[in-house]
Formats: structure tokens, sequence, C-alpha cells
């Protein structure tokens, strides 16, 4: 036998939970539906049952405890998933830190030398000697004006280290002056100061 | 502090390490994802078990919330699961009554003035009607359970079972009517 049902049916829970929006329209309806009128007084006494385990479930309820889940660092996860990988792993972990550790070491001293103007005495008489050897550098007083009516730089005076290398002769020159030296006769001459004070003499 | 924030402004203090803000989150919805999971698994202990769970894997995959449905669905929708997949280990299925070959009751017993508060002291009451509830098949369980557990609207409850708000009210009436003829059943066999 086939139970009887109402087109307005599905509309009574939302009656019965207080969601329905036009509920005059449904409340009229009600006083003419036998079906919907009978289907209500069971749904509410029904509801009243389910509040019985509604607190029975309020009165069981424990607030539960979550333990405290704390991120870990990232540095606790690296060496967690180190101490958990295979040897190869491990190795290669161990060969990457030493290389690190020796490439930071040899930064540091390098930097350290620096420091002291040990390893680049270069560079540190380049940012003092234009100063020294040029003092307008920064000036336009260096600026000439060519016959094309342009200006052009005048090329920056030799440092005193570059002269001061150009003039001083190199190894190969020394030699070469040396033996120069030795051959030359003037130069035999005035080395020889007997032979002078035997002229003098003579004079 | 952290109990005026909203839960997408704690969501997102969690997320940045802030386990006071999810502790706040578990303060707002353990007792309603405890109502729920104590209503689709009949057992205190369980239902205590499962929603610590369910907070524990809330926490754990909160990287992975994306924030496009709310907090409260996606809790929800964790604790289902999780009910169902103890369910499942515990083949509690097998006590699911099928409501299509569920002989219909007669309409005269239902027409019986049978008043169930006026016949059974409170907690014998409400242990029918949790029998009654346990006995309903699970789409109809839950519906029943987050509208008369945890006063979930018609919106939210479809939000949450991703169904639409008609589905939601059409179950709800059939559960309302399976639960009545069941209970019925248990009085009269009382």
């Amino acid at each position: 036998m086939k139970e009887q049902k109402c087109v307005f049916s599905d509309n009574l829970v939302s009656y019965i939970y207080d969601e329905m929006e036009n509920k005059d329209a449904f409340e009229a309806h009600l006083t003419e539906c036998q079906i919907c009128s009978e289907e209500l007084e069971m749904f509410k006494t029904l509801r009243v049952s389910l509040s019985a385990l509604r607190e029975q479930v309020d009165s069981e309820f424990e607030p539960i405890s979550i333990p405290v889940i704390e991120k870990p660092a990232f540095w606790k996860k690296l060496l967690e998933a180190i101490t958990l990988s295979n040897p190869l792993v491990k190795i290669a972990f161990a060969s990457a830190l030493i290389i690190i550790f020796s490439l930071t070491f040899y930064l540091l001293t390098l930097q350290r030398t620096s420091d002291l103007g040990l390893a680049s005495n270069v560079k540190v008489d380049e940012k003092i000697e234009p100063q020294r050897s040029f003092p307008f550098a920064e000036s336009k007083e260096h600026e000439v004006f060519t016959k094309e009516n342009k200006t052009a730089e005048v090329k920056p005076i030799k440092t005193e280290r570059q002269t001061r290398k150009k003039l001083k002769p190199s190894a190969r020159q020394r030699q070469q002056l040396n033996l120069d030296f030795a051959e030359s006769e003037e130069v035999e001459e005035g080395i020889r100061l007997v032979d002078l004070f035997e002229k003098v003499g003579e004079v | 502090m952290t109990a005026n924030l909203t839960d997408e402004q704690l969501i997102r203090k969690s997320l940045d390490g802030d386990n006071e803000a999810f502790g706040e989150i578990v303060k707002r919805w353990e007792r309603k994802i405890f109502a729920l999971c104590y209503g689709m698994l009949g057992c205190k202990e369980e239902a205590l078990d499962v929603t610590q769970e369910t907070f524990m894997l809330a926490y754990r995959s909160l990287q992975s919330f994306r924030g496009e449905a709310k907090i409260s669905s996606w809790l929800h929708r964790i604790a289902l699961n999780q009910c169902l997949t103890k369910m499942r280990s515990k083949k509690n299925s097998a006590e699911e009554i099928n409501i299509e070959s569920e002989p219909s009751l007669s309409t005269a017993a239902s027409k019986k003035a049978v008043s169930p508060p006026e016949l059974v002291e409170t907690k014998e009451r409400a242990e029918l009607v949790r029998k009654a509830v346990r006995s309903l098949p699970l789409e109809l369980r839950q519906v029943v359970i987050m509208k008369e557990f945890e006063d979930m609207t018609f919106q939210q409850i479809a939000e949450t079972l991703n169904l639409p708000v008609s589905t939601v009210k059409s179950r709800l009436y059939l559960a309302l009517k399976q639960l009545k003829m069941k209970l019925e059943e248990k009085i009269s066999a009382v």
C-alpha cells in the first residue's frame, strides 16, 4: 500500500526547522491538508525523542586533548633525514660539509690577507695614487678643446708607481747596463781613481 | 586573543605555526564533530577517538586546505570520512538496514497513538533513539545528525555534503519518516 504524500511534504521540514520564508502560506495549507498536519504532529513528537539523544550526546562529550604538535625546525628535519638515510647519502652529506668548510676557510683567509694589504697592494695603490698624482681628477680642468671643437679627455697622468716602474730597468736591461758600464771607457776612467790622482799629480 | 578571530584568520595563523590558533579551532568545533561522530558510530569512546583523529588529520593537512570551502564543512567532511573508515574497519555497516528492502511499515502502525516520551524513561528513550538512528542508511543518518545534533542549516549541510538543498530537505524528510517508524517498532517491541 502506497503511503500518501502531499506535494508540499518536502516543505514540511523547512517549516519544522524554522527555515521557511513564506510561513503564512504554508500554515494556510496546513489547515487544509490533513496529511501534512498529521505528519507535522508526528515529526514534532519525534523531535522530542531525538532531543533525549541530543542531551545524552551533550552529557557524554569530553573535550579532546590534542597533543601539542610543534613543527620541527629545519635543522631538526635535516638531521632526521640524514640519520634515517642510507650510508651513501650520509657520506655525500659529510663530503659536502667538508667542501663547504674548506671553501669558507679559504675565503676567510684570503679576505684577511687582503685586509692586511699583503695580497692586493696594487688595488690599494690604485685607489690612493690618482688623488696624489692628479688632484684635479674630479674637476674638468683636464678637459681641453681640440681642433674639431670637441671635448677630449686628457689621458690621466701616469701614477708615480707606474712611472717608477717604467723608469726602473728590468733585470735584462740592468744586466745590459752593467755590461755597458763595464765596457764603457768613460766609466772605466771615472772608476779608476788611481789614474785620476796620477793625472792630478802631473798637473 | 584568538577567540575574536574568524575561522579563516585562525587557519592562517595556524599555517604560520601558531598552535594556539589551531587550539581555538578545536575548541570551537570539537563538540559538533563529536556529536557527528557519536551519531554516526553510536559509541562514545569511538566517537572521541575519531574526533581526535579528525583534528589531528586536519592539522596535518592544513597546507592542503585551499579555503574554497568553509572550515566547518572541511572538518565535517574529514570527520565523516574517518567515521566511514572506522565503520568499514569494524564492518559495522552490516547493521545498516536497506530502505528499499525494508518492508514498509503499515500505516496503521504509524497511526498508533504511541507517544515515546510517555512510555520510557529518558535514558532508555535515548538508547532507543540512538539505535533507531544507527539503523538508518548512511546518507539519511548524516543528514539527521547534522540537523538535529548540530543545528546546521540546510545550506550548511548541502555545502558539507556537496548536495543541492532540495536533496538535503527530501533526505531529511525521508529520514524522519523512517526514524519514526523504527522507533514505533522498537517501542511496540518493548
